[in-house]
């Protein structure tokens, strides 16, 4: 008769215990897992984006470039506007493009323009720099396509001297960096 | 009996939290995995692209027609021209300008586009193809207001090859 009482109450407790493990340590195995996975992902993801930017060109001519109409900085002796066109050459879409982080800094290391604002209406304001994606509003970047970004620096401050050297760097939401150095014409 | 039973629950909680871990490092190794080795084999395939610009030349008759030479010496085959970028920069005025990719022959282009040929009685093999060892040409139709010069091109491939090769004036015009 012992025996099988302190079975049953081995039995029970042992049952208990587990339903109490469970509950208390199973959401946390469960919710470490997982982030786990998301952390993985994000990394697949980060490893998986590539891109190369294999082109940078600064305008000289009038700005804004046509079709626009010219309102301001006419391009004597400095450059108002970059072309830079950037090729998605990952196995990963890059999205979204309006999460770019665009920075510019010149050679002497005096001017210098991190996280450059992206102006979403791709017109020409007058003020900071701003940065867009053409077309218009693009947000997908799909893996072998070529990107094309404008950025534009109407500003006395943000015009960019003849025979200058500057760097362009573009950085993806997930860290992904790349940079291009070039030479405003003289 | 009792403490057998229960010694086999506590192991089987054990035994599932490991599965549950194990399972998910597991898909997260997969994933990673299969991440860097597409990474290394583009890489592995940009190394192996090595594309060169022997001349730029404008046509004589048709000034607005350019023809550039490019010779494949690298180790591996190039096909996906559309996935390529071909940008003209000029000395004067005119502001640079990206071309679009034709499928066509270098008759069918309209104006800031190009086309690739290779001359396939020099390299029969694989006319369509650019395989290493072949020579072939770039056509490129521009589109200017003015007469301007060339001054460089910029041509990239799909691997992120990138080659930025400074022509000399190359004199152009409308046609």
């Amino acid at each position: 008769m012992d025996k099988v009482l302190v079975t049953g109450l081995l039995i029970i407790a042992a049952v208990t215990s587990v339903a109490v493990i469970i509950g208390s340590i199973g959401p946390t195995i469960g919710r470490g897992g997982q982030e786990a996975k998301e952390s993985q992902l994000a990394a697949a993801k980060k490893i998986a984006t590539s891109f190369t930017i294999f082109d940078v060109i600064p305008s000289i001519g009038p700005y804004p470039p046509p079709p626009a109409q010219a309102n301001a900085c006419s391009g004597a002796g400095h450059s108002c506007s970059i072309d830079i066109w950037i090729k998605n050459i990952g196995q990963a879409e890059i999205e979204p493009v309006s999460a770019l982080d665009i920075s510019l800094l010149s050679s002497t290391g005096e001017y210098y323009r991190d996280n450059i604002a992206r102006d979403a209406n791709c017109s020409y304001v007058a003020g900071d720099p701003t940065w867009y994606a053409l077309p218009c509003g693009k947000e997908i970047w799909l893996p072998n396509e070529t990107l094309h970004l404008r950025l534009n620096g109407p500003r006395n401050l943000d015009r960019l001297s003849l025979g200058s050297h500057y760097t362009v760097y573009v950085i993806t939401r997930n860290g992904v960096q790349e940079k291009f150095m070039f030479q405003v014409p003289q | 009996m009792g403490i057998s039973l229960a010694a086999l629950l506590v192991m089987s909680v054990f035994f599932t939290g490991v599965l549950m871990m194990y399972r998910t490092t597991l898909f997260g190794n997969v994933v990673v995995s299969n991440a860097v080795d597409a990474s290394v084999e583009q890489a592995l395939k940009k190394s192996k692209t090595y594309i060169v610009i022997d001349d730029v030349a404008a046509n004589s008759i048709e000034v607005c027609k350019i023809q550039v030479g490019v010779q494949n010496r690298g180790a591996i085959a190039t096909h996906d021209f559309d996935s390529m970028d071909v940008i003209v920069h000029y000395q004067g005025a005119t502001a640079p300008v990206r071309l679009q990719y034709s499928s066509g022959n270098q008759n069918s282009l309209t104006g800031d586009d190009w086309t690739m040929t290779i001359d396939a009685t020099k390299f029969p093999f694989e006319p369509s193809i650019f395989n290493p060892g072949e020579d072939a040409m770039i056509h490129a139709r521009l589109n200017l207001a003015s007469p301007d010069n060339i001054s460089a091109i910029a041509l990239g491939t799909a691997s992120g090859y990138v080659l930025r090769y400074s022509t000399g004036p190359v004199g152009v015009g409308p046609c």
